[in-house]
């Protein structure tokens, strides 16, 4: 009888600390949080956040391109204010988050920094729509868009740029290789993406989404 | 022998209750303790202004040293961009009412550090530094800051946040990488290219060469042949570019990490009768004149003369409001200049 009670307890006990947790998990790659001092790892710090803060944001922010090159009228920097951001703060480079629907009309691979040319539905302004297909990706406009990546919380200008690069990698290996661009011509594809304005006449669109319907 | 098991029983009971009760407050402690970390690094660091705005207010300002005298300390103004920069800045400076000492440190960590002295012996109002070591210059700012004397870094950052007030930071990466990607349609893809490097103790000189070749390595068809450094000078750019080409009479391209040695590749190519896709970095005059005539093909502006004028307004403000409300580093764009918008540039600004 004794014996059953005390059994009882040492279960009840060993429960009971186990629920409470005495020991604190740390997931590998964490520790940092507790200690202060982290590893920088560009690769890893993008990956880490590509779907819960990266694709949050985009969603979030993409504005349908038929309906924003109609409102701009062809100056494209005159919606900076209600949908763009600046690389500083109010000047500088200026790249704004877009999403829409198009026939592609032309694959070019020939050059390294491949892209496409697409035709957008329900619109039929002067600029050249394109979409970066790589392997070479020109400029930052993803991670220039974004409000929750910002300069300062990097060591210095090398960091930041590592960041981007790793951001373009994604976009290479997940978006536009799943999308087999090299078979896109003449289908209709849906994008989200974002570009930084260079000149009026064309948009340079980097993928995050890219889908044959 | 029950005995035994009784006290043995009772002491388990007794580890238990104790692990239950002690257990989980050690976990409480970790999470606690970071941000005491956090809080006593900074205050050892003399308030950081890294933080977010609220530690501004918080942090005591530096009131400056006493005297009305804002010191700008430069590399070498033989370079136009150097001077540029220290013209505008001393110009900004006087504007504003201050008296304006204008030095120059060469690159020379341990003249830099004279000049923090001597800025610390005159009282200096403020500091305004294009620096000489991301590494080397923290001490002499923090020393600065021990005489209350706050500085504002211009063009090059260092490797530690809380120290200067303002890091105002040409965005080297980004202007080179543009453009290279120039460079690269210039050179249709494909050939043998010549790298001209800056001097190995500026930060800047490895910057920019590593956001070239980010972007050139991703082209298999380019191939550099030589890489070398002319450490920013025009004159070595030309005996090394001359000494190449020696041996590697089939280049089809060069790329500088500055201007003044891109007028020096520009030149030895010329007297071999070579004209070629070159490009550089900073946006001189010199260079605009080069992408004009066709024997450049482009540079990155790094708006030299828009970044000490910010620095001075911030420390203007800074000095009188406590605050300069802004981040400590600012990140300012560089402007790829090729041909088609070379016409805008003149003196270090681009005008739209």
């Amino acid at each position: 009888m004794k014996r059953r009670i005390l059994a009882l307890g040492l279960v009840l006990a060993v429960t009971v600390s186990l629920s409470t947790g005495c020991m604190k998990i740390i997931k590998i790659g964490e520790e940092g949080k507790y200690t202060g001092v982290t590893e920088f790892n560009a690769g890893d710090d993008v990956k880490s956040v590509w779907d819960s803060n990266i694709m949050t944001e985009m969603d979030e922010k993409a504005v349908e391109l038929s309906d924003f090159l109609t409102e701009a009228g062809g100056d494209l920097n005159s919606l900076a204010e209600k949908y763009g951001k600046y690389s500083m703060g109010s000047s500088g480079e200026l790249s704004y988050v877009v999403k829409g629907t198009g026939t592609v009309e032309e694959v070019n691979q020939e050059s390294r920094a491949g892209y496409m040319t697409v035709k957008l539905d329900g619109y039929d302004g002067p600029e050249v729509i394109q979409i970066q297909i790589g392997s070479v990706y020109k400029g930052s406009s993803i991670r220039d868009s974004l409000d929750f990546i910002d300069f300062n919380d990097y060591t210095n200008q090398q960091e930041w740029a590592a960041i981007s690069q790793s951001i373009n990698s994604i976009v290479d290996e997940e978006v536009v290789q799943a999308a087999d661009p090299a078979g896109l011509s003449g289908k209709t594809v849906t994008f989200e993406g974002a570009f930084t304005v260079s000149g009026n006449e064309s948009i340079l669109i980097t993928p995050v989404r890219l889908e044959t319907n | 022998m029950k005995g035994f098991k009784k006290v043995l029983a009772m002491l388990l009971a007794v580890a238990m209750v104790a692990a239950m009760v002690m257990g989980c407050s050690g976990g409480d402690d970790a999470k606690e303790e970071a941000p005491k970390d956090d809080a006593q690094t900074e205050s050892t660091d003399e308030g950081g202004e890294d933080a977010a705005p609220e530690d501004d207010t918080q942090a005591e300002a530096l009131k400056g040293g006493g005297s009305n005298i804002i010191y700008i300390i430069t590399p070498s103004v033989s370079n136009p961009a150097f001077k540029a920069e220290a013209d505008t800045a001393t110009a900004k400076a006087k504007e504003l009412g201050y008296e304006v000492k204008a030095v120059s440190h060469d690159d020379d960590p341990t003249k830099q550090t004279e000049a923090f002295d001597n800025a610390i012996a005159d009282k200096a109002a403020a500091i305004i530094c294009d620096n000489a070591g991301a590494d080397a210059t923290i001490e002499a700012v923090k020393k600065a800051r021990d005489a209350q004397i706050p500085t504002f870094l211009i063009d090059r950052e260092i490797n530690e946040e809380g120290v200067a007030i303002s890091q105002i930071v040409a965005n080297n990466y980004q202007g080179a990488k543009a453009i290279a990607e120039e460079f690269v349609v210039a050179m249709g893809e494909k050939g043998k290219y010549v790298e001209l490097l800056g001097k190995e103790s500026d930060t800047n000189a490895g910057v920019r060469s590593s956001a070239f070749h980010e972007v050139i390595d991703q082209y298999p068809d380019m191939e550099m042949v030589a890489q070398q450094t002319a450490n920013w000078e025009q004159t070595e750019a030309f005996d090394k570019m001359e000494a190449i080409l020696q041996s590697n009479p089939d280049i089809n391209g060069v790329i500088c990490g500055n201007d003044t040695m891109m007028q020096g590749a520009c030149a030895a190519l010329e007297a071999a009768k070579l004209n070629l896709p070159v490009i550089g970095v900073d946006g001189s005059d010199e260079a605009a004149a080069l992408i004009k005539e066709g024997k450049a093909t482009g540079t990155a502006l790094q708006q030299f003369a828009v970044i000490a004028s910010m620095a001075v307004e911030q420390a203007d403000k800074y000095l009188k409001e406590g605050s300069t409300g802004l981040d400590e580093k600012q990140l300012v764009d560089c402007i790829a200049i090729t041909k088609d918008n070379v016409d805008k540039l003149s003196g270090f600004v681009f005008t739209e």
